[in-house]
């Protein structure tokens, strides 16, 4: 008989073009309850912004020549994804573009501030495994994930490695 | 082929403010082919919830579950104005379809009695025999099993497919990224961005379902309120 607090098998709605991988599942109703809860959207963020631009088909272009603005971190930006910026030029980096984010009176150029505060920190983390930030460790580590999956190479292994780093689950 | 909507009936479109128009409704205006599709999602949706219900009941002697629910949707899925009606009621779909189908197993208790008993007719209640925490119970595990197909569908056409194994190894499975993040070629760095982008996939697929079920309500609040209950 049917129930629902037995596991769930996926299967049950399998049909000829049902994906392999979920009609081998079989869902709990902790797991089903976990999934569920993924629908819900996070409360909007500044950040949300940054994302949707990075995800846009110019992002490449735009994140670099948005970072070598003199205004945020010039010429060596390119070097901040591969460990070539110390930790108090990259602390320095991140005070800079937080004074942008507030100061700037064009959106665009607010969000390549944001992003080179939040690649400063990532590369604290990443290439000196200090924190400079005094957000919560979780809410970053799910931040830079998020950004890590719209940004650009070799922005998004900077950001996967920090959130992986802050313990991202 | 494309339908045209007949002249002389209104089209939702007509009688709906654009920005309460659904999927339903933008469905239900393109004719046969449109309302095969609303008749797909409601079938692959909700079969399982109605199962759940039918098979809690003192009605199981009706017939097989599988019969029984087809029949159902054949025959109320077929009136014209069954899902209007729905759009007119304010409920959830799933709370319209269990008290449609409490109306229907009705009408075969009825059915039985004639042929059996010569009329004379046996309780006659059109009761809802559960409550609807188990109803909704279904409900999530339904839903959440076709966000997953429909997610996985989606990444697969457009060429996430490996962004999909990481985000279903990981959240669905339960295993660590560093457990089978080497099998795929990849870091532990990439496989959490990779996952990300695939749990969007699904994200957007859940809210989706969800949006079906209850056009007039918020998401955020309809998913609460099915944890609660889950």
């Amino acid at each position: 008989m049917p129930n629902a607090d037995d596991r769930f098998l996926v299967s049950g709605f399998a049909s000829p073009d049902t994906p392999a991988a979920a009609a081998q599942a079989a869902l709990s109703p902790m797991i089903v309850g976990r999934l569920l809860r993924m629908g819900m959207r996070a409360p909007a963020r500044p950040s949300d912004k940054l994302i949707d631009r990075l995800a846009a088909a110019d992002a490449h272009d735009w994140l670099a020549q948005s970072l070598a603005s003199d205004r945020i971190a010039g010429a060596a930006s390119h070097s901040i994804a591969s460990g070539g910026w110390s930790i108090s030029d990259l602390d320095a980096l991140k005070n800079r573009c937080k004074a942008l984010t507030l100061s700037e009176a064009d959106a665009a150029a607010r969000l390549g501030a944001l992003a080179g505060y939040y690649l400063a920190i990532a590369a604290a983390i990443v290439h000196h495994q200090r924190l400079i930030s005094s957000q919560p460790k979780a809410e970053l580590a799910s931040l830079f994930a998020d950004l890590g999956s719209a940004a650009p190479e070799p922005w998004a292994t900077l950001l996967g490695k920090a959130a992986v780093a802050l313990g991202a689950a | 082929m494309t339908a045209t909507p007949s002249p002389t009936k209104p089209r939702r479109s007509d009688v709906f403010p654009a920005t309460q128009l659904t999927w339903i409704d933008h469905h239900l205006d393109e004719g046969p082919e449109g309302r095969g599709a609303i008749n797909a999602h409601i079938m692959s949706i909700y079969r399982w919830p109605l199962s759940v219900y039918f098979m809690g009941t003192r009605d199981r002697w009706l017939g097989e579950p599988d019969e029984v629910i087809n029949g159902f949707f054949a025959d109320r899925l077929a009136k014209p104005n069954f899902l209007d009606d729905w759009r007119a009621s304010g409920l959830h779909l799933r709370h319209w379809l269990i008290n449609a189908f409490c109306f229907y197993l009705r009408e075969l208790r009825r059915d039985q009695a004639r042929r059996q008993t010569d009329g004379v007719m046996p309780s006659d209640e059109v009761v809802f025999q559960g409550n609807t925490r188990d109803l909704d119970r279904a409900f999530v595990a339904g839903l959440v099993a076709r966000a997953l197909q429909a997610a996985e569908q989606t990444c697969r056409r457009q060429g996430l497919a490996a962004h999909w194994q990481v985000f279903f190894d990981h959240f669905v499975q339960g295993r660590p990224y560093d457990q089978f993040v080497a099998d795929l070629g990849i870091d532990a760095a990439r496989a959490v961005v990779m996952a990300r982008t695939a749990k969007k996939k699904f994200q957007d697929a859940v809210r989706d379902l969800v949006a079906k079920d209850h056009p007039a309500g918020d998401i955020d609040d309809e998913i609460r309120s099915l944890l609660e209950g889950h």
